[in-house]
């Protein structure tokens, strides 16, 4: 365990109460941070797609992230189990957290089933961009298609999350549409997720996934997830 | 038109637009552990953390100096006091005190009770020798070398490893005037 | 030159535009001269190519902020002529007005140059400069794909720039 006895509030980070989330940062705090993780990543990619995908993957460890959190605070430990359900959890809830309102529209996709798309109007990632035409396609967008999986996926809904630019008419700036498409077995969640009940924490933390980049999780975050594990095994049983 | 004085922290932070410190905090994170996979060594991370920093400073230094309508920094003290009551406070709604000054007035430090970059965090065993934050000294050397001033920034206290408060020293090498870039026969 | 020239010679003054064409041009310059932009909405003439055009107005300002400190009669230090200054140090000149156009100067403290070239009969413009450096800092300094020390290529910037300046008065 580290710095036992000299930290002055609290021993450990859990017995630290979860905040209820209303600090704040800047806008630009944050704008700052999230340029350097885009141009970072540009210095690890060959192409955009590859670059998307990263942003994607940062963006994911966000949203799992996120999910618990909001689990954990809002609903009592309760875990949406229908599609409808988490979507509008997403589109409102989690929307209101991250980026302080809801999202401007959630429709289903006409073309196929199980497609949805969340859209907005000005993403807060897209706010200050300004793509140049060498980048072609490129959506910053992506991280934020990466929460929304992230979201999807720690609620046992696994889908595939795209971030595209849509003109909008008589508007200079495109809206950013996420696109979501669940897969096929998303319609049978499985039972395991519809309750979470709040236990006491397990002794050892931050230990739930095996790379070294998965050790730094929030604890109060990770046993959730555990719990999430540990009841999928008893499932099996 | 009269001058204007530097405004306050307090009285910057209220205006400008703010977001939920969750995300902020939890997309360090992310960048954090994206980082520890593709480096691998702590100690490369470190340094990466610093240069990200630093590539933020260089940017973040105009934000600071539109917002604050702080005009000049040419003294290093003063400047200390502006980075730590207005640029902690306008960033990251906290602030921050400047104390242990040497001598010649070139070193001092800034301590950080609260540190939003830091919620959720504990390192785990693996993660000795990583110093979490290191994109805060890294922001802070990019961000007064624009303003013509180099220096070394290090940790000295960080609560993740143990200690009471976050401190940073900051050590002022030397001020670098501005000089004609072309040379002549250019 | 023709910078101070007597106005027999020079070309007599534009005559006053229509509103909403007063800006001739602007350079951005960083702290390390390099030009990050120029616009330019209302320029007659084209003499140089545009890098000697940049090197020569980054020299101008370069010089002129020296010559301006060096003749401050109220502060006692200063180095000699050429004497290379730390930004902000010292009293610095915000703009110049010839027969035939007015230049507008701002420099922040991280060496950030904005100079905006207008139509002789523009008022004072310091506040203005104070929003284009905003807009520099909103459009550029936070695009995510912008790297600092390189020209800028935005657009949103340029879009808002080009509104901006329409209303210069």
């Amino acid at each position: 365990m580290i710095g036992v006895g000299k930290i002055k509030q609290y021993s450990n980070v859990l017995d630290k109460p979860l905040s209820k989330g209303k600090q704040e940062v800047s806008l630009s705090a944050f704008a700052f941070l999230f340029s350097e993780l885009v141009q970072y990543n540009q210095t690890q990619v060959d192409n955009i797609a590859e670059l998307e995908r990263r942003l994607e993957d940062a963006g994911y460890a966000v949203g799992a992230r996120v999910l618990e959190l909001l689990c954990h605070r809002d609903k009592g430990n309760r875990r949406e189990t229908r599609l409808l359900g988490i979507l509008s959890f997403v589109h409102s809830t989690v929307w209101k957290v991250l980026f302080g309102k809801v999202a401007d529209s959630l429709e289903k996709g006409t073309e196929h089933e199980d497609e949805y798309m969340i859209s907005e109007k000005e993403l807060l990632v897209n706010r200050f961009i300004s793509i140049p035409k060498d980048m072609g396609t490129f959506n910053c967008g992506a991280f934020v298609a990466g929460i929304v999986r992230g979201v999807l996926d720690s609620a046992g809904f696994p889908a595939v999350v795209t971030a595209h630019f849509v003109p909008v008419e008589g508007q200079q700036r495109p809206r950013t549409t996420i696109l979501i498409k669940f897969a096929e077995e998303q319609k049978y969640p499985s039972i395991f997720l519809t309750s979470l009940p709040c236990l006491n924490p397990p002794q050892k933390l931050g230990t739930t996934e095996g790379s070294k980049a998965g050790l730094i999780l929030a604890p109060k975050l990770s046993y959730l997830i555990r719990l999430n594990v540990s009841q999928q095994n008893d499932e099996a049983v | 038109m009269a001058p204007v004085g530097p405004r306050s922290g307090d009285a910057i932070f209220a205006n400008v637009e703010r977001v939920n410190a969750e995300l902020f905090t939890l997309t360090y994170g992310a960048t954090v552990r994206q980082l520890l996979t593709d480096l691998e060594e702590v100690e490369e991370v470190n340094k990466q953390l610093d240069q990200m920093g630093y590539n933020i400073g260089i940017r973040l230094i105009d934000e600071f100096l539109a917002k604050s309508n702080v005009t000049r920094c040419v003294d290093f003290r003063e400047t200390a006091e502006v980075i730590a009551k207005v640029g902690f406070k306008m960033f990251l709604g906290v602030t921050a005190t400047v104390s242990n000054w040497d001598a010649d007035g070139t070193c001092c430090s800034i301590i950080l009770e609260d540190n939003p970059l830091v919620d959720f965090v504990e390192l785990p065993d693996t993660c000795q020798g990583l110093y979490y934050c290191n994109i805060l000294s890294g922001v802070i050397r990019g961000a007064l070398e624009m303003v013509s001033m180099k220096t070394e920034v290090t940790w000295i206290r960080d609560v993740l490893r143990g200690d009471d408060a976050y401190e940073l020293q900051v050590k002022l090498l030397k001020q670098v005037p501005e000089e004609y870039p072309y040379k002549d026969d250019e | 030159m023709q910078f101070f020239g007597g106005s027999e010679i020079s070309p007599s003054p534009p005559v006053p535009t229509a509103s909403g064409n007063n800006a001739h041009m602007m350079y951005v310059f960083n702290r390390n001269g390099v030009c990050l932009l120029y616009r330019e909405w209302n320029r007659l003439l084209h003499t140089l190519n545009a890098q000697q055009d940049h090197k020569l107005m980054f020299g101008l300002l370069f010089s002129l902020k020296s010559l301006t400190a060096k003749m401050d009669p109220t502060n006692a230090e200063k180095g000699n002529l050429g004497v290379p200054q730390l930004s902000g140090q010292g009293c610095s000149f915000h703009s110049f007005r010839t027969n035939t156009y007015k230049l507008s100067f701002m420099e922040s403290p991280s060496g950030i140059k904005i100079i905006l070239v207008t139509h002789p009969r523009t008022g004072d413009l310091r506040e203005s400069l104070k929003y284009i450096y905003n807009l520099y800092v909103e459009y550029v300094v936070k695009n995510p794909l912008y790297a600092p020390g390189t020209p800028i290529r935005s657009e949103l910037f340029n879009t808002s720039l080009d509104q901006y300046v329409r209303t210069i008065a």
